[in-house]
Formats: C-alpha cells, structure tokens, sequence
C-alpha cells in the first residue's frame, strides 16, 4: 500500500514538474524594455508609398527625425570632448616641449 | 389590502435573505472564480449605462493628429499597456489576473465604436473611463494626476492602436533620453 501511494506520489510530482512551465512564464517577460526608438526597422522604406497624410506616419517621422538629430548632436559632443582632450594634450605636450626648451636654454 | 399586506412581507423576506447572504461571506470573491450570470448581468449593465450617461456631452476634439500620438504613445505604454496589452502580445499577467477582463485595447473590437457603431460615442466613452477610473475593476482614474490634453493623448493614440505593427509601436512609445519620464 505504501509503495503504491509513493508511486503515486511519484508520478504526481513528474506531471507537476511538466505542467508548471505552463503556468508560469520568463522572468524576462518583466524586464525594462529600449527607451531608444529603433527607428533603424523603418529606414528602408520606401518614402514615395508613405501616405503624408497619415498621422502614424507623420508621428513616426517626427519622431525618428527627432531620434536622429539627438544622435548626432551627442556624436557631435563626443567628438568635441575627444577633440578637447586631444588638444589639451597637445598644449601639454607644448608646454613640456617649451619648458623642456627653455630649460635647455640655461 | 391584503395584497398589499403578502407584497410587504415577500418584499421583506427578500430584503432579510439578500441582507443575510451578504453578511454571511459565502459569497465567492476570489477574481479567479467568475459572478455567475446574473450578477454579471446587474454589473455589466450598471457599468455601461452609468458610463454612457455620463459621458455623453463631452466634446471630442481633432485626434487624428501626430503630436497627440507622439505624446500619448509613451504615456499608454507606461500606464495602459501592462493591462490592456500592445501589438504582439496576447496577454499578460494582469490581463489574465484581473477580474473583470481589462478590454483588448489592440483589437478593433474595443476600440473603433461603441454597442451601438457611433465611433464619437467610442472617443467619448475612452476619455471618460481613462479620467474617473471603474470601481472594482483595476481600472484607475487618472484625471486627479494628468490634465484633459494628455488624457486626449491616449484616446487618440489608443484609437490608432489596433493597426499599429509592432515596429510602429516601439517607436511611437518609446520616450527618448530627450524626453521627460512619466511623472504624476
């Protein structure tokens, strides 16, 4: 009797085990998703079927110009930090050349 | 007289079993068990007819307009789409949790008009439900922390909802780094 209810039991726990990724689900389900919009999924469309009156597309438009414009100003800033960074080195390396110079000079 | 005299007693025998079964708590709550028939009927009706009354002299302004689909998209997708779903997705624990059943919002079906076909009526009632909320349905009432403009927003951009293509919606709801987060 008791190695039939252990059977039982058995074979409970393995339909559990199968079923219950039916019920639940990925926890990646609840993760944050992009804030970015991926407007790189439009960019081969073709302009001359776009439909200028339609309001999704006029929406999507103006939203992905907008995307791209923050994408270069923020590439334009990050060229202007390297550039800086770039020329502060230069003066440094200037200045230590000139000090180096005028050290020489004495 | 005596008619009257039997009414009054049925009507309070009735008034005691309905007062007594409400008291007693043998009533099934849980949102996982459905009301039966009738009381779904008695709430159902209650709701739509409650709603239709009050939303009926509202003024709906122009919504086929892109800079309310830019600014309602983010605001349904942070606020709205958790229960009410978006393109791609069939459900979601709170659409297959919640008792009653929050409407498919990308589906023609609840969106485009209302019972009766008027897509005015439609607008009317979607403003109306998104300010003041649903007693005991999940549904919040967003009025008392977002002002009429941004609730347009979403109406407008809920009715374009159901054609939307998943592409379409990801970038209509995403709120870019330039954009302010959704604040209360």
């Amino acid at each position: 009797m008791s190695k039939q209810i252990s059977l039982l039991s058995a074979g409970a726990l393995v339909v559990a085990l199968y079923a219950a990724p039916g019920l639940t689900h990925d926890p990646q389900e609840h993760e944050a998703e992009s804030t970015t919009p991926e407007c790189a999924a439009i960019a081969n469309i073709d302009a001359s079927k776009v439909d200028s009156n339609d309001p999704v597309m006029q929406a999507i438009l103006q939203k992905c110009q907008t995307a791209t414009h923050d994408d270069d100003s923020d590439n334009d800033e990050h060229q202007d930090e390297e550039h800086s960074e770039e020329h502060s080195a230069d003066e440094s390396h200037h200045d230590a050349s000139a000090q180096s110079a005028t050290h020489g000079s004495h | 007289m005596r008619y009257l005299g039997v009414l009054l007693l049925l009507g309070g025998v009735a008034v005691l079993g309905v007062g007594g079964f409400v008291y007693s708590g043998w009533y099934q709550i849980g949102a996982d068990v459905p009301h039966t028939a009738a009381v779904s009927w008695v709430l159902e009706t209650l709701r739509e007819r409650a709603v239709s009354r009050a939303a009926k002299d509202i003024s709906v302004p122009p919504l086929d307009d892109a800079q309310l689909l830019i600014a309602g998209g983010p605001d349904y997708n942070e606020m709205c789409a958790s229960c009410h779903l978006k393109p791609g997705r069939t459900e979601s624990d709170l659409s297959v949790g919640l008792y009653p059943a929050p409407p498919d919002l990308t589906s023609h079906e609840h969106v485009d008009a209302d019972e009766e076909g008027d897509v005015e009526a439609a607008a009317q009632r979607q403003f109306w439900i998104i300010k003041h909320g649903i007693k005991a349905s999940g549904m919040p009432a967003w009025g008392p922390t977002h002002d009429d403009e941004r609730i347009w927003a979403m109406v407008a951009f809920l009715q374009k909802l159901p054609e939307l293509s998943e592409v379409q919606y990801q970038i209509l709801t995403a709120r870019g780094a330039g954009e302010s987060a959704h604040s209360h």
